[in-house]
């Protein structure tokens, strides 16, 4: 960002102001924008009050196809992908976009959100990175989040075929502070 | 033959639509496009309408919004009144966020 445009860099700050506001982490933040870590830290500090969370981020592309993540991350693709084939946005702008669309399906289906937005950016990466991808269910022909070997030709999905337990655990409260 | 009531609600929703519609493209274009299910060519052109056209293209007899699945699945899934309503309704979330506008 050195010597270049105030504008640009005035747009960069605000785009961070949004996706710290939606709980994005630090390090994801340090990927997505330009701006240094310290300012990322003095932000977040003044946005939220309090210190950046530390330690490692979710990794593990299993937790997107237990049951109920997975109709989350299956919902979050779809927007996605919408968006991305009708619009020309950034990446990032498109993801901002798209879990504000999802946050909104979730009040609106009455629905506890799963999807933290660290989540759901580890999603768009596991996709590109080809270790995700979506498979249409043979039953209703929605697409859904599969792992890259998962073997689909006779996938049926979570809905249509819904597991005996599914959605009986425990609420997930204990999960999400992790994941924000 | 339809009578004169039914041709002014016709007009009415029309316009109602139209205005959203535009509404909902100014305020963010890919959003808007998401919602209302159309692709870029059609969203541009609703964008630029002034009011007058609104108007003009509001008052014929066709109705310009059309009903957005043609799959009994989804209607199923929104219309069941079950215990697990969201679930049902998450689904067809999942249905519908996958049915691109024709245009794209």
């Amino acid at each position: 960002m050195r010597g270049k445009s105030v504008v640009a860099d005035a747009r960069e700050v605000a785009r961070a102001t949004e996706l710290i506001e939606l709980g994005m982490r630090l390090q994801m933040l340090e990927s997505e924008t330009p701006l240094s870590r310290e300012r990322l830290t003095k932000l977040y500090k003044e946005l939220k009050g309090k210190s950046p969370p530390k330690g490692m981020l979710p990794f593990s592309t299993d937790w997107f196809v237990t049951w109920m993540p997975n109709i989350h991350a299956s919902l979050f693709m779809g927007i996605y992908h919408h968006l991305i084939k009708v619009s020309e946005l950034d990446d990032i702008d498109a993801l901002i976009k798209t879990y504000r669309l999802y946050l909104e399906q979730c009040s609106a289906l009455d629905m506890e959100v799963v999807l933290s937005i660290t989540r759901a950016w580890r999603l768009v990466r596991f996709v590109d990175a080809k270790m995700l991808r979506l498979a249409p269910c043979t039953c209703c022909h929605g697409e859904y989040v599969v792992r890259e070997y998962d073997l689909t030709r006779h996938y049926v999905c979570g809905l249509c075929n819904v597991p005996s337990r599914a959605g009986k655990k425990r609420p997930l409260a204990d999960e999400l502070p992790v994941a924000a | 033959m339809i009578d004169e009531t039914m041709l002014a609600e016709i007009r009415e929703a029309n316009l109602t639509y139209l205005i959203l519609a535009q509404r909902m493209l100014r305020a963010d274009r890919a959003q808007g496009m998401f919602r209302l299910g159309i692709g870029e060519e059609v969203a541009g052109i609703v964008d630029a309408l002034s009011t007058a056209q609104m108007i003009k293209i509001a008052s014929t007899s066709t109705l310009m919004c059309k009903l957005r699945f043609d799959d009994r699945m989804v209607w199923n899934l929104i219309a069941s009144n079950d215990d697990d309503l969201s679930i049902k309704k998450a689904h067809a979330a999942i249905l519908l966020a996958r049915a691109l506008p024709e245009a794209a």
